[in-house]
């Protein structure tokens, strides 16, 4: 079923089509919850609490639009918000990488390491580019800041990334 | 020695690399670092990141939120009408009708009238007026 087809269903009280987005993007949902908050408990709540929100909100969606990134933004406020709650876990504390085939491990512990060490906004933007392959403008839409902003943030974020795997 | 403009050219660098449009063109890009060795040996480094991340996926595992969020949909409490805003309302106006009454002298007690119906709405939204949100401070 289509995406717009369940969403106008949701509009019209059907909560049990809502199932049909949750279930579809469930899996996206908690793993970029994870590379944020990393821990896979707190991620799960933050992603439980964004489908909520949306469900809450989709009256206000445009359904002309992907469901997945305006799904985004309501997912990483519940993410920066549970963060800011839990001021003390700064870092990545659970695996949120995994090799592919043929993958050095040392290498990948080295890149979980710098992810683990790099502040929650930079390290978003890197695992959005580098995981989910996102282009600079689908950037700018996931994280609400102009394309510019997003090209600095990315330069930055990967110069920070390259001195923690070169310390 | 890096120039003030090598942070920028390692950026139209990286654009280009990724395939966006780069504020600088490859020209440019390219007289920059057949003169800066500093640009060069960042941008070899640089590919290291892209290197590692070829060879590492995020972790999907496979797990059901539904049952939780469909419980949770069922107890949202259901939307409050127009219905006691009005009643409120029409309390108010009664109140300030019969305060308005020349002849009337309703005593102290009714001082408190517009105080207890403010209280009663509140108790019937369920809302604590006093109560800090402290999520509102990451709201952005």
């Amino acid at each position: 079923m289509d995406d717009e087809i369940v969403i106008e269903k949701c509009r019209n009280g059907d909560q049990e089509a809502f199932r049909h987005l949750v279930e579809r993007y469930q899996r996206q949902a908690i793993g970029h919850a994870t590379a944020l908050l990393g821990t896979r408990e707190d991620a799960l709540d933050a992603a439980q609490e964004a489908f909520i929100d949306a469900f809450r909100a989709l009256k206000q969606f445009d359904s002309s639009r992907p469901f997945y990134p305006w799904f985004y933004v309501l997912l990483r406020n519940r993410c920066f918000k549970m963060a800011a709650r839990k001021r003390e876990m700064t870092s990545i504390d659970e695996t949120v990488i995994v090799a592919a085939t043929g993958a050095r491990s040392e290498d990948i512990l080295a890149l979980q390491n710098a992810l683990r060490s790099l502040d929650m906004e930079d390290r978003e933007i890197v695992t959005l580019k580098y995981f989910d392959g996102l282009s600079y403008n689908e950037l700018a839409e996931r994280l609400q800041i102009p394309k510019g902003t997003v090209m600095s943030r990315l330069f930055y974020a990967r110069r920070k990334l390259l001195a923690k795997l070169e310390r | 020695m890096k120039t003030p403009t090598c942070e920028l050219m390692l950026m139209a660098m990286m654009a280009a690399a990724d395939g966006e449009s780069a504020p600088l063109s490859t020209d440019e890009i390219n007289v920059h670092l057949s003169v800066c060795a500093d640009c060069r040996e960042e941008a070899v480094r640089m590919q290291r990141v892209g290197d590692l991340f070829q060879h590492a996926s995020r972790r999907d595992d496979a797990i059901d939120l539904w049952t939780a969020i469909d419980v949770r949909l069922a107890q949202q409490p259901s939307r409050i009408g127009w219905g006691p805003f009005a009643v409120v309302s029409l309390l108010l106006l009664v109140y300030k009708l019969v305060e308005m009454l020349p002849e009337a002298e309703p005593g102290w007690a009714i001082e408190l009238a517009p105080l207890i119906i403010f209280g009663a709405l509140l108790v019937f939204l369920r809302e604590n007026p006093f109560k800090i949100n402290t999520e509102l401070i990451l709201e952005k």
